[in-house]
C-alpha cells in the first residue's frame, strides 16, 4: 500500500533544530518535512502517513539568503485578557518588530518519497484511501500547496506511478554518507519531545525507520 | 569515533576536533567545568591573607612590527557567562569589580554588593577547603579586603575592571590551580546540578542521555560580532521558540556536548594563524587530524590576505608553499606537498547577526577535494600579463568588484569564497560587478581578465585561451581585438599625449553595442593612420586590422553580459601581444 511521490523545488530549508534561528538546513529533507508534503495532498484523521524512505535525485547543494522576520509572538495571555476585557491591543507592528534572520538553505533539490498509511479508525478499506491520494497526486491537487521546509519555497509534485522506474541517481551521490542525527518528527503525545534517528544516505537512498523503531532515539 | 568518514554535522565536527586537543599533549584544552580566560592581573597574597601585591600578568607580543600587550590566556574554573544584571561571581577568578569590589562603572554600592557576593561564595567552601593554603588566604584575604583601598593598587588606572586570578607568595601556580580545589569546584558543579534537576534528555548531535543545556556558551573571535561573544545555538527572542519550549530546549544538546564544541570553535576562532576575514564572515579551516595541520595553513594562506603583508620574507615563503601545493594538486601528486590529503577536512564560515552567529558555509569534504578544487579555480583563472608572481588570492579577487574595499558587498564576497571551495559555479553577480567596473573606469587589468575568464569558463562553457588566440572563432573576441588595435593607432599618431583616448570615451559601449560605435571608430582610425610617422608602421597596422576585420562578419546592434567579457579578454589579449617582445621570426608587428 506505498504510494511514491516525486517533489522538486528551486530552493527549501529543512532547518536543524540547533541551528533555527539562523536557519541552516539539513542535507536532505526529513521524514516529518516528507509527511507535511504528502499530508498537503491527501489526508484525514482516520489515516497516519508513515514515510518509509526518501530518494535524493539531485546533488546536495546550499545557498544563503536574508530575510525580514518579527522577533516576537502575541502571546496568548495578551489575546485572552483582551477577550475578557472586550477590548485591547492585539497588533503587532511588523516595521518596529523586526529581526532580519540568515538562512542557509537548499537549493535545486528533487526527491522522491515513499510513504504508507496506517488505518487509525474508520471503516477498513485501505484501497480507498489509496485511491484518493493516488488519484489526486496525479492531477495535481492538493488541500494546501506543499512546500519544502518554508511556506515560501512551494514545491512542484507529481505521481511516480507503480512500477514506474526512478530518475538516475547523481554520481557523486553513489556512496554511503553517514548525515548523522537527524529528526525524524515531533512526539506529540510526549510533550512535544523531538524525536531523532541516524541518517545514513546510501547511493542516495534514505531509510527511514519506524517512528517507534529502536533506531529512534528516545 | 569512525576516523576515515569525515562528520558531516557542524557540531559532530567540531567535538571530533575537541577530541583531537584533547588526545593532542602540546595542547592545553579545557576539561568540563573549567574553562581558558583571558586574565590580565594577579593579586599576590601573604599566607596570613594579607596583600603582598597586585601584578600585571599581561604578555608582549610582536604583531607584524608593534609590540602589543596581550592579556594571559589562563585555565580557570568556568564561570559559565554572565547575562543580564543579576550577581554571579565566578570562582577563584573575576573582575575587579567581583574580586576586589572596585571597577570602571562608576557604581561602588553595586560593586560593594559584587565584591559581597563574591566573597560569600569562596566562603561557602571554607570548611571543605580548609587545609588548602592558597584557598585559605584567599578567604583571609576577602575577610579583611577594603574595597576602597584598590585605587591605591599599583597600575590601577589600567587594570581596573579587567580580569584577576589570585597566587600565594613563593608558591608555584594560582590558587585555582591546587588539585583540592579543583576537586571541590567540580564537586560542588556536580551537586548544584543534583540539587537543582535540570531537564534531561536526548542530545541530538551524540545520541546520548544527559543534561540538556538551557543557554550554550557563547562564542568569541568572530570580526562584527558582540565583543562578549555570540551564540551559534541561541533563542533569545519568544519568535524563535517552537511548541511551547524556552530558550535551547528548542534544540536539545548536552551540556557536555555544548561545552565540547563551544570549547573547540573558540579555540579555533582564537588563533590568528587560521581565522581568515571574507566578506562579513570569519572563516576557519581544520581537520580533525593532526596530520593534516599542513593543508590547514595552506589553506588559511590562500584565503587571507595575501598581499600587503609586513614581512617580505615571510610573504615570500607562504606564497611558495601556496604555489608548491596548488602546482601538486594539479598534477595529481598532492602527497608530495602535504602529509595527509585523504585527511577529513572542514570549512566553516560565520557572520554576526544580531548576537547571534549564522553559518555562512559549512563545507565537509577532504583534503584532496578541497585542493583538487583551488587547483581547478587557479587554473581557470590562468592569464597572461600576470605582474608578480603572486597567485590570485581571492581577497586580490573580490576587490576588482568595488571601488573600494569596504564596497564589497559581504554576500557576495562569502557566495564567490563557497563557489571556489565547493568547485561550484561563481555567483553571476560578481560577473555583473566586474563589467560594470570595466565600464566605470575603463581599465582591464590582469585580475580582471583572470576572473572574466574564469567566469567565461565555469558558468558559461565558452572556451577562452590564456594569451592571444589570432583564430579564435568567436566575433565578440574579435571585436576586443579590433578596438585594442584602433586605440594603439590612435596613442602612435598622437605620441600618448591625449588626454581621452577613445578606450576613455567608447570602451563600455564598444563591448556593449558595438554596431553604434565602430563605424565611427574605424573613420577615425582613416585619420590617425595618415599621422603615423613612418611608412613600415602604416603598413604593419593596416595588415594587422585586415587580419582582425577579415575574421569579423558583423558589428552586432547589442551584445550579452558573458560575450562583452569575452571582448574585454580579446582587448585585453591583444594589448598584451602589442607590448610583448617578438622573436625573430613574427616581425609582421612593431615593436616599442
Amino acid at each position: 500500500m506505498s504510494v511514491r511521490l516525486r517533489v522538486w523545488a528551486g530552493l527549501g530549508c529543512f532547518t536543524r533544530p540547533e541551528m533555527k534561528v539562523e536557519r541552516a538546513s539539513y542535507d536532505v529533507i526529513t521524514p516529518s518535512a516528507a509527511r507535511g508534503v504528502i499530508e498537503a495532498i491527501y489526508w484525514k484523521p482516520e489515516i497516519r502517513w508513515v514515510v518509509t524512505r526518501i530518494h535524493v535525485l539531485k546533488p546536495i547543494r546550499f545557498t544563503s539568503l536574508r530575510r525580514n522576520e518579527v522577533a516576537s509572538k502575541i502571546p496568548a495571555t495578551t489575546a485572552a485578557s483582551a477577550m475578557k476585557a472586550g477590548k485591547g491591543r492585539l497588533g503587532t507592528y511588523v516595521e518596529e518588530d523586526r529581526q532580519q534572520r540568515a538562512a542557509t538553505i537548499l537549493r535545486d533539490v528533487d526527491y522522491v518519497i515513499e510513504a504508507h498509511f496506517q488505518i487509525l479508525s474508520g471503516e477498513d478499506n485501505p484501497a480507498k484511501h489509496l485511491d484518493q491520494f493516488n488519484r489526486r497526486a496525479r492531477e495535481g491537487r492538493c488541500w494546501s500547496r506543499p512546500f519544502l521546509g518554508c511556506r515560501e519555497f512551494p514545491a512542484s509534485f507529481a505521481l511516480v506511478e507503480e512500477g514506474e522506474a526512478l530518475p538516475a541517481v547523481p554520481d557523486e551521490l553513489k556512496v554511503e554518507r553517514d548525515l548523522g542525527f537527524m529528526l525524524h518528527d515531533i512526539d506529540f503525545n510526549d510533550g512535544m519531545t523531538p524525536r531523532f534517528f541516524r541518517a545514513v544516505l546510501r547511493d542516495g537512498v534514505i531509510d527511514v525507520p519506524p517512528f517507534d523503531s529502536e533506531e529512534v532515539r528516545r | 569515533m569512525n576516523q576515515a568518514a569525515p562528520a558531516s554535522g557542524l557540531l559532530p565536527a567540531l567535538i571530533a576536533y575537541y577530541h583531537r586537543l584533547e588526545a593532542d599533549p602540546n595542547a592545553v584544552v579545557a576539561d568540563f567545568g573549567f574553562s581558558i580566560e583571558k586574565i590580565h592581573a594577579q593579586v599576590v597574597l601573604e599566607p596570613d591573607g594579607s596583600l603582598f601585591g597586585f601584578e600585571d600578568v599581561r604578555e608582549e607580543v610582536q604583531r607584524g612590527k608593534k609590540k602589543t600587550t596581550v592579556p594571559r590566556s589562563i585555565l580557570v574554573p568556568d564561570g559559565g557567562g554572565r547575562a543580564g544584571t543579576g550577581m554571579k561571581p565566578f570562582f577563584c577568578w573575576d573582575n575587579t569589580g567581583y574580586a576586589l569590589g572596585r571597577d570602571t562603572k562608576g557604581n561602588p554600592s553595586r560593586a560593594a554588593e559584587m565584591f559581597a557576593a563574591f566573597r560569600d561564595l569562596h566562603h561557602s567552601f571554607r570548611d571543605e577547603l580548609s587545609d588548602d593554603v592558597g584557598f585559605a588566604a584567599l578567604c583571609r584575604f576577602l575577610d579583611g579586603w577594603e574595597p576602597a583601598r584598590a585605587a591605591a593598587l599599583p597600575n590601577w588606572e589600567e587594570l581596573a575592571g579587567l580580569n584577576v586570578v589570585f597566587r600565594l607568595r613563593g608558591r608555584a601556580g594560582y590558587v585555582h590551580q591546587s588539585e583540592k580545589v579543583k576537586a571541590a569546584w567540580l564537586r560542588r558543579s556536580a551537586s548544584d546540578a543534583e540539587a537543582d534537576p535540570r531537564l534531561t534528555g536526548l542530545s541530538l548531535v551524540s545520541g546520548e542521555r544527559d543534561e540538556l543545556a538551557r543557554l550554550h556558551p557563547s562564542i568569541s573571535g568572530v570580526a562584527g560580532a558582540n565583543t562578549t561573544g555570540a551564540a551559534i545555538v541561541s533563542f533569545n527572542l519568544n519568535a524563535f521558540e517552537s511548541y511551547g519550549k524556552s530558550q535551547s530546549y528548542n534544540a536539545p544538546v548536552g551540556v557536555r556536548d555544548a561545552f565540547r564544541y563551544t570549547t573547540a570553535l573558540n579555540r579555533l576562532l582564537a588563533d590568528d594563524s587560521r581565522r581568515v576575514r571574507i566578506g562579513d564572515a570569519t572563516v576557519v579551516f581544520w581537520s580533525d587530524r593532526e596530520t593534516a595541520a599542513d593543508a590547514e595553513s595552506v589553506f588559511t594562506a590562500f584565503f587571507a590576505d595575501g598581499f600587503n603583508v609586513e614581512d617580505p620574507a615571510e610573504h615570500k615563503a607562504t606564497v611558495e608553499r601556496v604555489e608548491g601545493f596548488l602546482k601538486a594538486a594539479q598534477q595529481v601528486r598532492l602527497g608530495d606537498a602535504i602529509t595527509d590529503p585523504e585527511a577529513p577536512f572542514y570549512v566553516l564560515g560565520l557572520s554576526p547577526n544580531a548576537s547571534r552567529l549564522n553559518v555562512r558555509y559549512w563545507l565537509v569534504g577532504t583534503v584532496h577535494q578541497f585542493a583538487e578544487r583551488l587547483a581547478t579555480h587557479v587554473k581557470q583563472l590562468d592569464m597572461i600579463g600576470a605582474r608578480q608572481n603572486d597567485p590570485l588570492f581571492i581577497r586580490r579577487l573580490l576587490l576588482e568588484s568595488a571601488r573600494e574595499p569596504k564596497d564589497i558587498p559581504p554576500q557576495l564576497a562569502g557566495e564567490f569564497a563557497r563557489a571556489v571551495l565547493s568547485g561550484l559555479r561563481y555567483p553571476q553577480a560578481m560577473f555583473g560587478a566586474i563589467i560594470r567596473r570595466i565600464r566605470a573606469d575603463a581599465r582591464i587589468n590582469h585580475p580582471r581578465a583572470a576572473i572574466l575568464k574564469a567566469f567565461l569558463i565555469r558558468n558559461f562553457d565558452l572556451e577562452v585561451p590564456v594569451a592571444l588566440d589570432k583564430n579564435h572563432p568567436d566575433e565578440a573576441y574579435q571585436l576586443g581585438r579590433l578596438f585594442a588595435t584602433l586605440e594603439k593607432t590612435q596613442e602612435d599618431a598622437t605620441d600618448g599625449k591625449l588626454n581621452t583616448t577613445i578606450k576613455d570615451r567608447f570602451f563600455g559601449s564598444a563591448a556593449a553595442t558595438p554596431a553604434s560605435v565602430f563605424p565611427r571608430l574605424l573613420q577615425l582610425h582613416h585619420h590617425h593612420m595618415r599621422n603615423l610617422e613612418h611608412e613600415g608602421h602604416r603598413i604593419a597596422r593596416g595588415k594587422l586590422l585586415g587580419e582582425i576585420v577579415g575574421r569579423i562578419a558583423s558589428f552586432p546592434r547589442h551584445q550579452p553580459l558573458e560575450r562583452q567579457g569575452l571582448f574585454y579578454i580579446g582587448y585585453y589579449h591583444q594589448r598584451q601581444d602589442f607590448f610583448t617582445p617578438k622573436s625573430a621570426n613574427d616581425k609582421d608587428m612593431t615593436n616599442e
